[in-house]
């Protein structure tokens, strides 16, 4: 290749030329010093220049011969069509003439675009008005000097993406613990400035569909650095779409868009108290409005397609950390604080006033990953259109038994392979809108870690049916009734201790009888066996005692 | 009276050590079980770890029981002294009889104790059980349950694998039980040399006073 083209340039260098450039600048002086296509001959250009003195009329010169891809793409776009020729850009034999857009375009007003300073700053001209080749979002972490940070800090579950929640645990541990860390954004977008599009991509292109700026990489430098793949959203919010607008749950109760965008001013307060009046003034009078985040919409996406009853607690746990970053540093004294955050969400502790239930779904384990299973999957095993409640229980209560539950795992287990399990999360299911709760009294393991936990007498079987999630209510326990394996991942620490009630039933107020309960006690025994030997060992040294001072020895 | 060397200072201070460990992990692994230890520990006016502190003080002084133990078992094996004291011989079984019988009968009939430590072996054959059953036993048990549930996240495989979180948990309650009972036992028993406090000084001081040929009546 490097060949043809020195070829091409000796070819087409003026020495070969039909007519000699330096011929022409005996009249056209001022070229001689152009300063560009000064490699090319006059007469490349120049057709029809057969002699000098040449005709008085020449063709226009065309930039096509070279530029054709240029001109190619620059056909398609808006400047071609306003009437725009290359040289109204393009200085052909002198320097290149400004080519930027604000050279022409100076303080564009960008009257519609909403959150403009924010648009501008990050955003170049084609980002929006051109076409784009590639584009993406790239946020450089530089570390303070000599510290390192691993990547399963960042990416918390192996899966080679950092979702929301891991993105905002990963900022707060920044906070924390790197003091002077940098936190670059960088919107990239490369596009050809020649094809500009008649009209700027509409929003959704970044905020819904994503046909740009589509991907996003996390790269941390410290002492060794490395990239992670990021979900776009973390810097990109995602807005609403007009033909996804039924499904969601506004949409499904038939609030209508001129329900609540009245004007073109921005949603306050006002209108959400007309239908959610008493959640409102509840949480009017907390701190948590006061001080935090005052409007409904700090926390609440009105344009949501899962219901709040959707979202696992990691999912919940997204929302409150988008302000509340430093959220694990802060709860450090809990021990396996990041574990406790699979299982919990901040309001299962901090609003005493709201209902917490022991939710269970069925999961799949993938490479250590938890997936809770989803309809389709289940409709594939059980038949189209499968009504899932009625094949878990026969007798068509409103609620599901733990050993309905265990056959159906089983069952599911022989069907979907031994990676299907049970999984279970504490978490809030009335909502008390009052979050002010800052520090419970209470760091006490054993609110939880107790057969006596409140949510044992509230829990639910969640469960895909078409379309929708539906909280079954659960009757008895499951957990000790099963083989270990099975619900592996929701034993409480504390769960088996003996209490006051079982002592009562022990000594003979149990109607199975005092044998067969403590039975039934299971680990619990331990408790039970390990006290009463502490006090017996106790009871026969003070014997020893006393008889050794009877006998002074 | 001649002077006994029993104890090496290393061992004498990994002594004291280790029982403030124990004391501090006894005393918050209580609380953590029973919090309503804390209500009335208030109410006495005894100072009582709060909650959430207890539970980081349980966590940390925890990794350094299982520090101290690491450090004990190299010790005792490098300093050859499982071989000399803990090991069990042929020589104990009949020993054991007579030592159970002292303890239970002989020690209120005033005869003497059948057993006299020496620098070639301090213990008698209940000591070897009780003591090889604690540090070998019991309190391996403890320790590495206990560092498992440190991390469930990073352990999660290897507690899978052993049965569970479940059976983890109540493991480290038996092995904690267990080891209770042994302390008390251990700290009756440590009043039973010749004078009341002989086994508590020689602790501090190395050596203990014997008499030379019969037991001294008191």
């Amino acid at each position: 290749m490097p060949i043809l083209v020195i070829i091409f340039l000796i070819l087409s260098s003026p020495v070969w030329a039909a007519v000699p450039s330096d011929d022409c600048f005996d009249c056209h002086e001022k070229f001689k010093k152009r300063t560009s296509h000064e490699s090319i001959a006059c007469t490349d250009c120049h057709l029809g220049i057969k002699e000098i003195p040449h005709a008085e009329k020449l063709t226009r010169p065309t930039c096509n011969a070279c530029h054709h891809k240029t001109v190619e793409r620059y056909s398609a776009g808006i400047h071609k069509s306003k009437g725009l020729a290359c040289n109204q850009c393009h200085a052909v034999h002198g320097k290149k003439k400004g080519a930027d857009c604000a050279s022409c375009h100076p303080n564009v007003a960008h009257k519609t675009l909403p959150s403009k300073a924010k648009h501008l700053a990050t955003l170049n001209c084609v980002a929006c008005h051109g076409k784009l080749d590639k584009s993406g979002i790239t946020a450089t972490v530089t570390l303070p000097k000599g510290a390192t940070l691993e990547k399963k800090v960042v990416d918390r579950d192996g899966n080679g993406f950092a979702n929301p929640a891991e993105w905002h645990a990963f900022e707060a541990l920044l906070d924390q613990k790197f003091k002077g860390y940098k936190l670059e954004k960088q919107y990239w977008a490369y596009g050809d400035n020649h094809e500009i599009m008649p009209k700027a991509a509409d929003c959704g292109e970044c905020h819904e569909k994503r046909t740009r700026f589509a991907s996003a990489v996390g790269r941390i430098t410290d002492v060794t650095s490395y990239s992670v793949q990021i979900t776009p959203s973390v810097f990109i919010p995602e807005f609403p779409s007009l033909s996804e607008f039924p499904k969601t749950v506004h949409g499904q109760k038939g609030v209508r868009c001129t329900d609540c965008h009245i004007s073109k001013d921005k949603i306050t307060d006002k209108v959400c108290v007309r239908c959610h009046e008493q959640v409102y003034h509840t949480y009017e009078k907390s701190i948590h409005a006061k001080k935090g985040a005052t409007s409904c919409t700090d926390c609440h996406n009105p344009h949501l397609i899962k219901t709040y009853k959707e979202f696992n607690a990691k999912e919940r746990i997204a929302i409150c950390s988008r302000c509340h970053k430093d959220y694990i540093t802060r709860h450090e004294w809990l021990p396996n604080t990041a574990l406790h955050f699979d299982y919990l969400e901040c309001t299962t502790c901090h609003s005493p006033g709201s209902e917490k239930s022991m939710v269970f779904f069925f999961a799949n384990k993938k490479d250590n990953k938890k997936n809770a299973l989803q309809y389709e999957a289940l409709e594939r095993v059980f038949g189209k259109n499968v009504h899932l409640k009625s094949v878990i229980n026969n007798y068509a209560e409103n609620m599901v038994k733990g050993e309905e539950i265990g056959r159906f795992v089983i069952d599911l287990k022989k069907k979907m392979g031994e990676k299907i399990y049970v999984d279970a999360e504490i978490l809030v299911t009335k909502v008390h809108h009052d979050y002010s709760v800052k520090r419970l009294k209470e760091r006490n393991c054993v609110t939880c870690h107790s057969p006596e936990a409140h949510f044992y007498n509230s829990m639910y079987l969640i469960l895909p049916e078409k379309d929708r999630h539906i909280y079954v209510p659960v009757k008895g326990t499951l957990l000790s009734i099963y083989p270990i394996g099975m619900a592996l991942d929701i034993y409480l620490l504390g769960e088996e201790k003996i209490t006051k009630d079982d002592l009562y039933a022990l000594l003979g107020k149990a109607p199975e009888g005092s044998p067969a309960y403590a039975k039934s006690l299971g680990f619990k025994l331990i408790d039970l066996v390990g006290v009463i030997l502490v006090i017996l060992v106790i009871l026969s040294i003070l014997a020893h005692a006393l008889l050794r001072i009877l006998v002074k020895r | 009276m001649k002077k006994v060397f029993l104890h090496t200072l290393t061992i004498r201070i990994w002594h004291w050590i280790n029982a403030l460990i124990v004391i501090a992990l006894m005393v918050t692994g209580i609380q953590l079980r029973v919090p309503e230890v804390e209500g009335i520990a208030r109410q006495m006016a005894i100072w009582i770890p709060e909650y959430s502190m207890a539970v980081l003080i349980h966590k940390y002084i925890g990794y350094a029981m299982a520090l101290s133990f690491l450090f004990w078992l190299i010790y005792i094996f490098a300093s050859g002294s499982f071989r000399t004291h803990y090991l069990p011989r042929p020589a104990d079984i009949p020993i054991l009889g007579k030592q159970t019988f002292y303890y239970i009968i002989g020690v209120f009939q005033g005869s003497e104790n059948p057993f006299s430590p020496t620098a070639e072996g301090k213990f008698n054959p209940l000591q070897k059980i009780a003591y090889g059953s604690v540090m070998l036993v019991i309190t391996p048990l403890i320790v590495v349950t206990g560092v498992l549930f440190s991390d469930i996240f990073f352990f999660r495989s290897v507690i899978d694998r052993l049965g569970g979180v479940r059976l983890l948990d109540a493991l480290h309650v038996l092995a904690s039980y267990l080891f209770l009972l042994n302390l008390i036992v251990h700290l009756y028993m440590c009043t039973m040399g010749h004078h009341i406090f002989d086994h508590i000084k020689a602790m501090i001081l190395g050596f203990e006073e014997m008499p030379d040929e019969s037991p001294s009546k008191h």
